[in-house]
């Protein structure tokens, strides 16, 4: 027969939770602050997610996940009536826009969408959009940092912009000069990823004026329904589409995921909440094994009542159940507030996200975190419940809450109150060690987060990228028109910098190698495998290995020098003697001897042609530097770098690429603002400066301590938490025996002193493994830290070390005697008669 | 003159008219090495007696001389001190300190006091309680009856001017109890310890030198046994 006593169970939940105040405040606590860190790396989690999907849409500038190259009028009727395609637009380029010097370094040209394309797949791409898509011939809506570059910073609609542009590509065709209407602007984000390559959008009336259509020019770009199927549909795509050999269905880059990189980051995720569940579960644990300790003339009274094990289980699930329902909310609650502030600040600060951030509010991250922090409260209450299940009702009624591992003592006390706290400490050994893993844990975090963050040097990092306190470089040498912007005049303002020391200059023109297929059949074979450039005939190769011939000073060689295992002999370099080739691969390079260079000039008129008037030059091969030595860009022919002194021979008075500038130490300040006075306004020319670096980077140090340290501060708190906990029950409970204490002549000051010592104990055990293990923890994952962080120092935080150790060691004294005073409030005779 | 002696000793709970007079107005003497039992019902203000006798509690009113000193005069602070010094206590549930061993527990009060122990006197009162071979072992190791044997020696470890003892066989079968009545009647004998033993039960008064009766508070009668 089954009888229903679910009521009575209920009201014995209940009852008991009423009765309990205290410790259901550390429960509830607990099962918050584990929500909260739960829900917070789930958030910070998906938000990078969701982020970074949005980086990839926008960096792409479209939603689309593939293109047809020139799609015909029925391809495109077929395209629509596909049941996988959700979308299909087409776009089509109608003319080229000349970049003026002072637009500096982009690449621009006239685009037309149609209203599918425009309003479906690349609008959601875009952000800030204001105005309306061009419908009339001279109207054009233009991306804001193009409209910055063209030095308007306030665009209003309406306003006429003036262009120059030609219809057909390579500086073909006509060139037109025409003023147009701005209708509207956008951000766009594409020319974060394509270096400055970017569109202005104009009319499907001029596009038409010019006969540019989406067969011949442009693309139909389609959005299929389901996101992860897309290499399947693209396949399918070239079957309903029949298309022609010339068409290509190509993918948009976005939806090439690594499983690899998501596989680390699921481990590292699962790694800290298992972390988190841990830390969550030593405390939930530990308060309701001693409430049941506690309670355990309570559950035998139900025992001998008739209450089975069952029943009392349930009594004790059901007790942290109705904690859950109230911490959960609060955590998560926390939680969700915390996520507008912490979360864009976090996902800024990892500074892989360039194109702003979205702070996810998927229902899943509360979800899961509510489910996880169930699940550490269900595994820290399981071990009491079964405790109290299988009390014996008879031990129970002479149970004094007091539990001896020990039967007999080796060492003597002699009355001194810090021996005896010593002894109290370990007098129930398991939850002593409970006690100290769980501070030790919350304080070794703690200093684990700052030392990283304190190890990571911001003058190191950006030491490590930047080789001088100042860099200028001529960004119209990278457009393909070069034109001397670093005069003779402009290195006189330089070195009349204040507290000006150095200057190093790299120039930077075209060459021709000549080609001889023993001496470069090996390079040039592995260009082409790297480059898919098949089908080049010999002829080709000879006439295009071009590349980038380099000056450089001799203090550019001595850093590195230092990692060379052959050193070069800077000397015979400076005077001309060799060339240098940029490579990562010697050994292609063993048959050539000597280089023999043709000057070649590159204009915007002409293209790439020899220099008028140059000579030939052989320069024997000295020495190989790293393929990124000088961070120039590469072309067909391996880099060369020569000393400025041959470059100046040979190329009479060669552009200058860079200028590196150092200043006395004390004089960055200055001479910073004096270079912002001269460059700030120069779109051509832009500029480096490790002090700014490093501020940026500050900025973004204190951020991460503050949320580093939050979290570091919540698991701190959890382990004096318990703490508190088993350091105050510990008190009460002995209630009796503090009172027989002072029958026997205990003062109030040796309890006192016996309880503060016992504090203290706990105190220092905790340091000492916190100064030797936890120490040895921390370097440890400094060390693994230092490998992905290389410009890592190891500085140790001995500010907030004191200042956790000072913290940790008031906690230890206050409680005490916190716990103390309450129990003083009855009086001796009232203390003594409780138990009986 | 006696060791311990009250006049007119009051203890009040509450006020008017839920007043309870716990004692009202007792008068005891009592001499040294005399063994005195208080018998009364449950509730008939014995153990608040002791609480008084021992320093633990402050009267409403009237005094209590231990030694020539009245307890009533002194602070907190001193009564712990005092206590420590001459008074020894063994309670119904042995009030032992779980982490201290036996002998530990033993020399507690002179420790606490920070006095030298009397080592030839501890061993006699720990052979002549038969606890020898449990010196070292920890409390919850004993059984009751060993247990109160304990604190008997702990009471007398400081020589004190009177021990109380609350109910000091309560917790144990009767074979134990007589046991443990026989070791008091015995060391209050061989050290001459004055004694004040509170009980309900008739029997166990008739082993001491004189036996009070107390009933609400008040004593209703006295005599030698």
């Amino acid at each position: 027969m089954k009888n229903n006593n679910g009521a009575v169970i209920r009201r014995l939940t209940g009852r008991s939770l009423q009765s309990n105040k205290k410790r259901n405040f550390f429960i509830i606590t607990a099962i918050a602050l584990t929500t909260l860190l739960i829900a917070s790396v789930f958030s910070i989690g998906m938000s990078l997610m969701e982020s970074m999907k949005m980086q990839e849409t926008r960096l792409m500038g479209t939603v689309a996940h593939a293109a047809i190259t020139q799609p015909t009028a029925s391809q495109m009727e077929q395209l629509n009536q596909l049941n996988y395609v959700k979308a299909a637009g087409t776009g089509n380029n109608v003319a080229f826009v000349k970049t003026t010097p002072q637009m500096g370094d982009m690449n621009l040209s006239l685009h037309y969408f149609d209203k599918t394309e425009w309003e479906k797949l690349r609008a959601p791409a875009f952000t800030d959009i204001a105005g309306s898509y061009p419908q009339k011939e001279n109207e054009i809506m233009v991306p804001l940092w193009v409209l910055e570059r063209l030095g308007i910073e306030n665009p209003s609609i309406g306003m006429e912009i003036p262009l120059s542009y030609y219809t057909e590509n390579g500086n073909n065709g006509a060139l037109v000069n025409e003023v147009f209407n701005l209708s509207g602007w956008f951000t766009s984000y594409m020319y974060i990823r394509s270096g400055n390559i970017d569109s202005i959008l104009v009319s499907e009336e001029l596009s038409q004026e010019y006969g540019k259509t989406a067969e011949a020019n442009g693309s139909a770009s389609v959005l299929f329904d389901n996101s992860s199927r897309v290499l399947e549909y693209c396949e399918q795509l070239k079957l309903d589409l029949g298309l022609s050999e010339t068409q290509k269905v190509k993918i948009v880059p976005a939806f090439d995921v690594d499983p690899g990189d998501m596989r680390t980051t699921l481990i590292a995720l699962s790694t800290v909440i298992a972390f988190l569940i841990f830390t969550g579960y030593l405390l939930i644990y530990n308060v309701l094994y001693i409430s049941v300790s506690r309670d355990v003339r309570f559950y035998g009274l139900l025992k001998t009542l008739g209450t089975t094990p069952k029943q009392i289980k349930r009594v004790v699930i059901g007790q942290i159940v109705r904690l859950c329902i109230i911490g959960i909310p609060i955590g998560a609650a926390v939680a969700f507030l915390l996520s507008f502030v912490a979360v864009p600040l976090f996902l800024s600060n990892l500074g892989s996200i360039a194109t702003g951030t979205v702070v996810s509010f998927s229902p899943l991250i509360y979800l899961g975190a509510a489910l996880f922090a169930l699940f550490t409260a269900l595994l820290g209450a399981f071990k009491p419940a079964k405790k109290a299940a299988s009390i014996s009702p008879i031990e129970a009624q002479k149970f004094t809450g007091i539990k001896i591992n020990k039967s007999r003592v080796y060492s003597s006390v002699n009355g001194k109150p810090y021996k005896m706290a010593f002894r109290n400490i370990f007098r129930d050994r398991k939850r002593a060690a409970i006690v100290l893993l769980s501070l030790f844990l919350g304080i070794t975090t703690f200093i684990t987060i700052t030392t990283l963050i304190t190890s990571m040097d911001t003058d190191n990092y950006v030491a490590s990228y930047l080789e001088s306190d100042f860099m200028l470089q001529n960004n119209t040498v990278m457009v393909g028109y070069p034109e001397q912007k670093f005069t003779s005049a402009f290195m006189d303002t330089i070195k009349s910098l204040p507290g000006f020391e150095s200057l190093r200059v790299t120039t930077l023109e075209w060459m021709r190698l000549d080609y001889s297929p023993d001496e470069f059949g090996e390079y040039v074979d592995d260009y082409i495998k790297r480059n898919n450039a098949e089908g080049l005939t010999e002829q080709n190769i000879y006439d295009n290995f071009t590349g980038i011939i380099a000056g450089i000073d001799r203090e550019a060689l001595t850093e590195l020098n230092k990692t060379m295992d052959k050193p070069i002999d800077i000397d015979a370099f400076e005077r001309g003697e060799f060339a240098l080739i940029a490579t990562n691969t010697p050994n292609l390079f063993e048959n050539v001897d000597e280089l023999t260079i043709f000057p070649m000039v590159c204009t915007s008129e002409s293209g790439m042609q020899e220099r008028p008037g140059s000579e030939p030059i052989k320069v024997p091969v000295g020495g190989f530097v790293p393929q990124s030595f000088g961070k120039i860009c590469r072309s067909f022919a391996p880099n060369v770098f020569v000393s400025n002194t041959l470059m100046n021979a040979v190329y009479g008075e060669p552009i200058v690429l860079k200028l590196h500038i150092d200043v006395a130490q004390g004089y960055e300040e200055q001479a910073l603002d004096t270079l912002k006075q001269i460059t700030d306004e120069v779109y051509e020319v832009s500029r480096q400066s490790k002090l700014e670096a490093q501020e940026e980077l500050r900025a973004s140090k204190i951020m991460l301590y503050i949320l580093g340290g939050g979290v570091a501060l919540i698991l701190a708190l959890i382990g004096i938490l318990n703490f508190v906990n088993v350091m105050s029950v510990g008190i009460v409970v002995r209630k009796q025996e503090l009172a027989t204490l002072e029958c026997v002549g205990m003062s109030r000051k040796q309890v006192r002193r016996m309880l503060v010592s016992e504090g203290l104990g706990y105190a220092v055990i905790t340091l000492f493994f916190v100064f030797t293990a936890g120490n040895a923890i921390t370097f440890g994952i400094f060390k693994l830290f230092q490998q992905q962080a290389t410009y890592a120092i190891f500085t140790y935080p001995f500010i907030p070390v004191l200042m956790a150790s000072l913290a940790v060691l008031a906690i230890c004294i206050i409680t005490p005697e916190n716990a103390y005073c309450s129990i003083y409030k009855s009086t001796i005779v009232e203390r003594l008669r409780e138990a009986e | 003159m006696p060791v311990l002696s009250t006049q007119g000793l009051k203890k009040h709970y509450g006020k008017e008219p839920h007043i309870v007079r716990a004692l009202d107005g007792i008068d005891i003497a009592v001499e040294a090495g005399e063994f005195v039992a208080v018998v009364g019902m449950s509730g008939s203000g014995k153990s608040t007696l002791l609480h008084m006798l021992g320093g633990l509690d402050k009267p409403t009113d009237g005094k209590v001389i231990v030694d020539g000193q009245e307890l009533a005069k002194m602070s907190d602070e001193q009564l712990t001190i005092f206590r420590r010094r001459n008074v020894g206590f063994v309670f119904q549930s042995y009030n032992l300190v779980p982490i201290l061993s036996v002998y530990e527990n033993i020399v507690l009060p002179i420790e606490l006091d920070g006095n030298t122990i009397d080592r030839a006197f501890i061993d006699e009162i720990i052979d002549t309680l038969g606890l020898g071979e449990k010196r070292d072992n920890l409390p919850n190791m004993l059984s009751g009856g060993q247990r109160q044997r304990v604190a008997i020696a702990r009471a007398l470890a400081t020589k004190p001017s009177i021990l109380l003892a609350d109910e000091p066989t309560g917790n144990l079968d009767t074979k134990t109890s007589q046991d443990v009545l026989g070791v008091l009647k015995m060391t209050s004998t061989k050290f001459h310890q004055t004694m004040m033993m509170i009980t309900h039960n008739e029997q166990i008064a008739q082993l001491s030198d004189r036996v009070i009766h107390i009933e609400d508070g008040k004593i209703v009668r006295e005599g030698r046994s």
